[in-house]
């Protein structure tokens, strides 16, 4: 049984996925407003005007588009704009020595000019990456793209993930107990 | 704070100060024992702990290098990061979810009561749950663990009506708010807790209890604590008797130094603590220090672990509240019937983005997994947590070459799974899915173990010296004034998480040490 929305498409299952459906159902996300704890810093954050690939130090311009294509593909959220896997890079781009030895091992593997990623479809980079799932390019990039897409405030926002708003210091988590649809526990 | 010079061979050294470390050394100092604590780690004071998942991480986690082997998915997936502990002072109770639990009595003697397991090197352990009793007691009020001495239960959260409403359902019927060392009311000084999910990266509010906060400060009050933080064991050393006499450690500056002592107790997690002690050999101790069994390193155990995260049509916020605020304990008892030996909690876990993201399913991407994580604010989580089988051949052991910064070959930690293990995890799944489905979920998906935070059984405790490293006290079999204090002397995991067990060991350990000391 397969669910709706943005499920459906020409991504193959990548063989291990163990998600059991229930039932079908239409599920939509819930955003919340989020914010990220200022003592850790922003996150990946989505570059201000301008190019964003001035902003490279290790990764060249090409080489950058192509990494933010395969990082859309890798998690694909189609309510997501392009700056937040502009962001991706760009952090992955201050990790100097990540960014050196994906740059070195994507130069052995990177498609012709003519078919350049991020001139590509993204069923088209999906298949890319497919064929490449077992390689240590692979795994390096798919992490460090998990790690920094998700330490973003606006990318919480729109999966639903709070942070630390409706929090304080010294007072009670706000809404902990305001889920209407399930019956409160009895207690015994 | 004092300051025992290094040939003060009177001291009791302590190293590590997560559970076993620092209640030891606490219990030592109050009884105006003199003790020099090692910890690897830096002092972090609560007002610096972020609550954020990968700062957190960042600041916390102990990230020396390893190496997994064995046929166990971490070795696959995370080959350099098998485990998952702290490295500061407090130790894992810094990060650690707060879920204090006992042992069953009758998880004290599981050779008697399972009988022979085939590839499983079983025995009882030399202590019952008699033994145990009165410092589970005392943990408990120490700790001020939920729903006992008129410390309340934590308030119902949107996650726990998720799981009261499916268990229920599913037929269950000994589902609790769980078992918590954390506050839900002042008490010992520290508030309540603010219910706002992060624990898991240090706890602001100090509700939850923990060595770095509790014990440590309270030991430094008496004028008996030399703590040194960023201190790193790399040897112990013994005098031609056998006896140690000495701990060699690297400083902060990374400089070798050497503490002479009276007695050493190691608590370092079990995983270093092997490690140390195999790279402690000597001529009289070839296999490593107090190794004459051939057990250290042996036998290691992490739970019998998995979890599984489901969606559901509306939302569900599982991250307000606490992080573990529910549990379901039919499944503890022992019932072969059910095609395994031993049981599991079922317990409640919430887990922020970050880290569904990196642990859900290591490897998935695309849009099934993206649909997934995007549902954060619709999800819910459960974690099973059982008994697994030791063996032999489960193991913490020294790398043939690599070595770290400080010159000690790093560890190498293998692991496969017993059939039992297996079992047992695939009815856990079962389990959590029926409880999820029953609740109204959408979709389940199970989650495979993530790296160990609870690391047990690489020296453990056994009658026969034959058959262990350590004896009922937790001192070894062939090193009189050599004690261990962390999960390494569980001679089997039982389905309890293990801190509340490791904490009353402890307390009952540093009577004993104070008696041999005292005579």
């Amino acid at each position: 049984m397969s669910g709706k929305d943005s499920r459906s498409g020409a991504a193959p299952r990548h063989g291990f996925s163990r998600t059991v459906f229930h039932r079908d159902a239409e599920v939509p996300r819930s955003p919340c407003a989020a914010m990220k704890d200022p003592r850790a810093g922003a996150g990946a954050t989505v570059p201000g005007a301008g190019r964003w690939t001035d902003r490279l130090k290790v990764i060249p311009a090409a080489t950058a588009e192509d990494f933010a294509a395969c990082a859309r593909a890798l998690c694909p959220h189609d309510w997501l704009a392009d700056g937040a896997y502009q962001a991706v890079v760009l952090a992955i781009d201050a990790e100097a020595d990540t960014a050196g030895w994906l740059v070195g091992a994507y130069r052995g593997i990177a498609p012709a000019p003519a078919h350049r990623l991020s001139d590509s479809s993204a069923e088209a980079v999906t298949l890319w990456l497919s064929g490449i799932e077992d390689s240590d390019f692979f795994r390096r990039l798919l992490s460090r793209t998990v790690f920094h897409l998700y330490d973003s405030p606006l990318v919480w926002s729109g999966c639903g993930y709070e942070g630390v708003a409706g929090r304080g210091e010294g007072v009670q988590c706000r809404g902990i107990d305001d889920l209407d649809w399930l019956p409160d526990p009895q207690q015994a | 704070m004092p300051r025992f010079g290094l040939n003060e061979d009177r001291v009791v050294v302590v190293i590590g100060s997560g559970a076993g470390g620092g209640t030891v050394a606490h219990d030592l100092c109050v009884r105006g024992i003199d003790v020099v604590l090692l910890e690897a780690g830096p002092r972090i004071a609560p007002a610096d702990f972020v609550q954020d998942e990968n700062a957190a991480y960042a600041m916390l986690a102990w990230q020396d290098p390893q190496e997994a082997r064995g046929g166990w998915r971490i070795a696959r997936d995370l080959p350099g990061n098998p485990t998952w502990i702290c490295r500061a002072v407090g130790g894992t109770t810094i990060h650690w979810t707060g879920t204090a639990l006992r042992f069953q009595a009758h998880e004290f003697r599981c050779r008697s009561t399972y009988g022979e397991v085939a590839g499983s090197d079983l025995i009882d352990w030399p202590i019952t749950y008699d033994d145990i009793a009165p410092y589970y007691d005392r943990a408990e009020r120490v700790m001020g663990v939920s729903g006992k001495n008129g410390m309340p239960h934590h308030p119902t959260n949107n996650h726990y009506k998720v799981l009261h409403a499916g268990a229920r359902k599913a037929g269950y019927r000994q589902i609790s708010p769980g078992s918590l060392a954390i506050n839900s009311k002042e008490h010992d000084g520290r508030p309540a807790s603010w219910q706002d999910g992060f624990t898991l990266q240090g706890d602001r509010s100090r509700a939850k209890w923990s060595t770095a906060y509790v014990e440590i400060p309270r030991a430094l009050e008496t004028g008996h604590l030399d703590l040194r933080p960023g201190c790193c064991a790399v040897q112990i050393e013994h005098a031609p008797g056998g006896d140690v006499c000495a701990v060699v450690y690297a400083d902060e500056n990374g400089v070798r130094q050497r503490q002479r002592c009276a007695i050493v107790v190691v608590a370092g997690n079990a995983v270093q603590t092997p490690r140390l002690l195999l790279a402690s050999a000597s001529a009289r101790f070839p296999g490593g220090l107090a190794n004459g069994s051939g057990y250290v390193g042996r036998c290691y155990m992490r739970h019998t672990t998995g979890s599984t995260w489901s969606i559901f049509d509306k939302p569900v916020r599982m991250c307000r509240g606490e992080m573990m605020p529910g549990l379901v304990a039919d499944e503890a008892r022992h019932g072969p019937e059910r095609g395994f030996l031993g049981g599991y909690y079922i317990e409640l876990l919430s887990l922020s983005l970050p880290a569904i993201a990196a642990a859900v399913e290591p490897g998935w991407w695309g849009r099934d997994f993206a649909w997934f994580v995007e549902r954060h604010g619709n999800m819910a989580g459960l974690f099973l947590h059982g008994e697994d089988m030791p063996q032999w051949q489960n193991s913490v052991t020294l790398h043939e070459d690599r070595v770290d910064r400080n010159d000690v070959p790093i560890p190498v930690v293998s692991y496969t799974e017993h059939a039992n293990d297996l079992a047992m995890q695939a009815h856990g799944y079962a389990a959590m899915k029926a409880i999820h489905k029953a609740a109204g979920a959408v979709c389940s998906h199970d989650t495979p173990p993530w790296p160990a935070s609870h690391n047990m059984g690489t020296a453990r405790m056994s009658a026969d010296p034959a058959q262990g490293v350590v004896d009922g006290w937790g001192r070894a079999h062939e090193v009189g004034n050599l004690f261990i204090a962390d999960g390494s002397i569980f001679t089997t995991s039982a389905c309890a998480n293990p801190t509340l067990t490791i904490t009353a060991l402890a307390m009952r350990q540093a009577e004993e040490i104070v008696r041999q000391i005292r005579g």
